[in-house]
């Protein structure tokens, strides 16, 4: 699926307040995803990146502010039509038993099923090339409980993919995975947004894995964001400090070119050598 | 002449090879349950203009074979009695001659129970189906929601007090639909969550219990023991009207199952990819709860409350079946409807001529049940 | 009759009354009780005053000198003496006994499994007792309470074995919900069974039934003396089990690097159980929810240490089932209502309450 740019959804938040029926998470917070492109939101534990996320695809309702889709109020549009426009992958989503890879990622095509058109070519189409671009064509037929954590990963991905959204909401999408599956997963979705033009918005723990893979980041500290822009500009000694309270040093990537952020021992410690 | 012809096949055809051909029909559909477990697992699409579908052909396989099985079952159960018939007569009598010496056996006793029995366990699975799915839980079964004790509250008040017996069934499904309500709006607190319905349910099951224990400590022991055989669920007695009503609410209710089985994959990936996925949670899930009720309610009101078809059919078919899915409430719709024929048939002829109730067979399959069910678990894990 | 039905709804409502004023009073985690001098004193003066309820009120209207002379200056040829020396004084006893075991094996329980419906009834021990009761009577035509409380612990060992060993099965262990939903399963299975032999047998159902109902007042006191011992036993052991429990609930391994033996614990604690459930099953027949309600109510006013919860619960436990029976004395002159169906109605509200207003759902 290639996307024209006219179908670019643009998708914006002005001045959100947020809360989980108790004290406020996020207040006063406009934002601005660039379609097309990899996001990443960063900052500390606690910041509010997964509640911001949520209402973005209004998983969460805002308690004041609003949310654009398209110029379009998000609480005033049908939920399955947002579906069909936005795909939200949330933390730690949980397989129920005895379900098979492919019978998972066909249940991403619910926005766009009706009643008595439960399989169209569309669906079946959608479905193969999630498969297939996650990798995972031999597991197609294996149990989703049965796979090793970045597998079940791909699977959920996967699913997302089939729905075929112009954008997709990932919420830590590689957190608990060894490193090499979150490389694995982040080239897949960096990919996906360069091959497919995918908007693409993550909440990610590790900066310089954002910073490598993400076009845009925005980093957040106590329900506000701090600063955001391309990565070299977010990723400097100052930033660091200033949203992660962390002194650092800040380097070129030998390898990527992007920002690397290098942790310094906290002032007045013990050198052991 | 024809008195001779029935006491000489009531000769032939003593209780044991009777009984011995109902545990063979079980045994054989065991077999060829376990042997389908082998079928590998393929897909047909089929697409007609707009409409399309896809089915599992292990699903269909099943389904069928289930379907023959009920049907053989069905056939056995018009030839087996205190009044054997034999095999040619047996289905023709049922089927196109309504005249002949059968037929009051036949057509007034045997043939509408044996309906009935397949008809009140699909409901039964039915909705057992769809309540382990949203739950999530393999423990529950719609009793929870307050089905059965709804149910019996007004029936056996209704028994007790020695009033009409033909009020006890709308009577009982009106307690059943009214209580599960109860259950509903007692435990929503900006959702319904799991939990919070089985603990509401248990509290709600006791107190209709004590109401129930005060009608039965009150009221004469001859009549008592009506309500209390009420309670026990039996198929004795059930009619052609029996069959009606359950076929009508069946053909309604099963299909709004079969449609809302989509929303049912949905929502079982849980509340924040559902709604991700477009679909509107706490709409979906009262909507589900009120099918899954509503052909419990109605199973209940016909043969009264009969524990476990509703617990253990859906457990027994996902373990063949796997995941959940139109296919798959079907054929857990016919396995309930195929187990609790036989549960009936068993309870008929164990111990002939005593005929206990129906839900005695199945409240003593659920002991061994549970055992292997612990077995296969605990060897699992 | 107004005054009746003010009396049940009153007692009704008094647990979810308690446990609501100590959790608005914003001390959630601090117990309100903190004098223990005084708590146990006031304690033991409402068990007093439940006794002496116990002994006044009923199907006979009587004045309170009445009751005074008839322990006192006690006259054989009084009616009324006689009424409140043999049939009331036993009836009594026999409430002080069964509210004090199943009130201390609810809070045993509840520490135990850190489960906060651990009732035995919500777990299908009483069940069990039943239905091995039950088919003592039809089998065995054992009817006293001396031949089938043997039973009744047979079938209590053997369902809380059941459930949760079903509890245990599928992924995350026996959770709190599990555990009841085992219960529920376990209940009705037994109680399927229970319900095929007093069907099959109308003689056993006429017998059984009132006793079914649970009621404290078809036994004498001679019939059960024979309990006494090992209930007296189970109470003492069980009570002082409280710094086990409290050991227990940091947690399995926090425990055993404590040093204790979580395994053995859980057996003596389950033994004790079975002990005093299946006797207060034998006695008074199946009264469900003084287990969970009571200990809940004790928690709510004394905290989470299982020293205190358990004496106060021994110590309550009384008051809550000679109130009820009280209740179903009153409620319905000259019949009675049995006390089990006044438990039911009290401890079901009380359930609703506890799973609505409470963190109690988020176990």
């Amino acid at each position: 699926m290639q996307l024209e740019p006219e179908t670019l959804l643009p998708l914006k938040g002005f001045d959100l307040g947020l809360s989980y029926n108790g004290p406020k998470i996020v207040d006063g917070l406009s934002i601005d995803i660039p379609a097309g492109e990899v996001t990443a939101i960063v900052g500390p534990n606690g910041c509010g990146k997964s509640t911001l996320l949520k209402a973005l695809g209004r998983i969460l309702t805002p308690d004041s502010g609003i949310v654009l889709l398209d110029g379009e109020d998000l609480q005033l549009r049908p939920t399955k039509a947002i579906a069909r426009e936005v795909g939200l992958l949330p933390q730690n989503p949980q397989a129920p038993e005895a379900v098979t890879v492919s019978d998972l990622v066909r249940r991403g095509r619910y926005p766009h099923q009706r009643l008595f058109s439960q399989w169209s070519k569309n669906d079946e189409e959608a479905v193969e090339e999630a498969i297939v671009v996650t990798g995972l064509t031999e597991s197609a037929n294996r149990l989703v409980n049965e796979l090793s954590g970045g597998q079940r990963q791909r699977v959920w991905i996967a699913m997302v993919l089939a729905q075929e959204t112009p954008i997709m909401l990932l919420d830590e999408p590689t957190t608990h995975l060894d490193l090499a599956h979150q490389i694995e997963i982040l080239e897949l979705l960096k990919s996906l947004s360069e091959l497919q033009g995918r908007t693409v918005v993550m909440v990610l723990h590790d900066l310089n894995l954002a910073a490598r893979y993400a076009a845009n980041l925005i980093a957040m500290r106590n329900g506000e964001i701090r600063v955001s822009g391309p990565p070299w500009d977010v990723v400097s000694a100052a930033n660091v400090r200033n949203v992660f309270g962390l002194e650092s040093l800040v380097i070129d990537d030998p390898v990527t070119g992007s920002p690397l952020c290098i942790p310094l021992p906290p002032a007045g410690s013990q050198n052991f050598e | 002449m024809r008195c001779d012809t029935v006491s000489f096949s009531a000769v032939v055809t003593p209780v044991i090879p009777t009984l011995g051909v109902v545990i063979a029909a079980v045994l054989f559909t065991a077999a060829l349950l376990m042997f389908s477990e082998r079928l590998p697992l393929r897909s047909i699409t089929f697409r007609l203009g707009s409409i399309s579908g896809l089915v599992q052909t292990k699903v269909m396989c099943l389904g069928a074979g289930t379907a023959l099985i009920t049907a053989v079952l069905i056939g056995v159960g018009l030839m087996v009695g205190d009044y054997p018939v034999p095999a040619s007569r047996a289905l023709g009598t049922a089927l196109w001659d309504r005249s002949g010496e059968y037929d009051f056996v036949i057509n007034h006793l045997r043939f509408p129970r044996l309906v009935v029995a397949v008809l009140s366990g699909m409901c039964l699975a039915a909705s057992g189906f769809i309540f382990q799915s949203l739950i999530n839980n393999p423990l529950v079964s719609p009793d929870i929601i307050g089905i059965n004790s709804g149910a019996a509250v007004c029936a056996v008040a209704i028994l007790a007090i020695g009033g009409n017996v033909s009020y006890v069934p709308w009577a009982a499904f009106a307690g059943a639909v009214l209580t599960a309500g109860l259950v509903y709006v007692l435990s929503w607190k900006r959702g319904v969550e799991a939990t919070r319905i089985v603990l509401v349910g248990i509290g709600i099951n006791a107190l209709l219990g004590s109401v129930i224990t005060f009608i039965i400590v009150r009221y004469p022991i001859e009549q008592v023991v009506a309500a209390a055989r009420w309670q026990a669920g039996t198929l004795f007695g059930s009619s052609w009207d029996d069959v009606r009503i359950l076929a009508i609410g069946l053909s309604v209710l099963l299909p709004l199952a079969l449609v809302f089985t989509v929303r049912l994959r949905t929502l079982q990936l849980g509340d924040e990819v559902a709604v991700a996925l477009g679909s509107s949670v706490e709409p979906d899930r009262l909507a589900l709860l009120i099918v899954g009720s509503l052909l419990a309610a109605l199973a209940t009101s016909v043969i009264g409350p009969i524990g476990f078809v509703a617990l253990i059919v859906p457990q027994a078919a996902r373990m063949l079946v796997g995941t959940i899915s139109g296919g798959a409430l079907l054929f857990t719709s016919l396995f309930g409807g195929f187990f609790l024929l036989g549960a009936d048939l068993v309870a008929q002829r164990l111990f002939a001529p005593v005929m206990l109730p129906a839900g005695i067979i199945t409240a003593a399959m659920g002991g061994p049940y549970f055992l292997f069910l612990l077995a296969r678990y605990n060897s699992a894990t | 009759m107004v005054a009746a039905v003010l009396i049940l709804g009153a007692i009704m409502v008094s647990p979810i009354l308690v446990v609501a004023w100590c959790r608005k009073s914003g001390r959630v985690a601090q117990p309100i009780i903190t004098n223990h001098t005084i708590g146990i004193f006031v304690s033991i003066l409402l068990v007093g005053g439940a006794v002496l309820l116990s002994l006044r009120y009923g199907a006979l209207r009587m004045s309170w000198s009445t009751v005074l002379n008839a322990l006192v200056k006690f006259d054989e040829t009084s009616h009324e003496h006689l009424i409140v020396r043999e049939l009331r004084w036993s009836r009594t006893i026999l409430g002080l006994v069964a509210g004090s075991s199943l009130a201390v094996a609810g809070a045993l329980t509840q520490g135990v499994t850190r489960n906060p419906l651990g009732d035995p009834g919500i777990l299908g021990i009483n069940a069990g007792a039943t239905f091995a009761i039950v088919t003592a009577i039809y089998a065995a035509d054992i009817v006293t309470p001396k031949g089938y409380v043997w039973f009744a612990f047979l079938g209590a060992s053997v369902a809380l074995v059941l459930v949760y060993a079903i509890a245990r099965v599928g992924s995350g262990g026996a959770t709190p919900v599990k555990l009841a939903l085992a219960g529920v399963i376990i209940t009705a299975l037994l109680g399927g069974w229970t319900s095929s032999i007093l069907i099959l047998d109308e003689e056993t159902f006429d017998e059984a039934r009132f006793w079914l109902a649970g009621s404290i007042s078809s036994r004498g006191t001679e019939e059960i003396s024979v309990l006494y011992p090992l209930i007296i036993l189970g109470l003492l052991f069980g009570v002082s089990m409280g710094r086990q429990i409290n050991i227990l609930n940091l947690g399995d391994e926090t425990a055993t690097s404590l040093g204790q033996r979580t395994a053995l614990v859980r057996v003596c604690v389950g033994g004790v159980v079975v002990l005093l459930c299946g006797s207060a099953v034998a006695i008074a027949g199946p009264l469900a929810f003084v287990g969970l309600a009571i200990p809940h109510m004790v928690r709510s006013l004394v905290g989470a240490d299982y020293r205190w919860i358990l004496i106060y619960s021994f110590l309550l436990g009384p008051c809550l089932v000679l109130g009820a029976d009280v209740t179903g004395r009153v409620i319905m002159r000259p019949e009675e209502l049995q006390v089990g169906i006044v438990t039911a109605a009290v401890g079901a509200p009380f359930l609703i309450y506890l799973v609505r207003f409470t963190r109690l759902s988020e176990v």
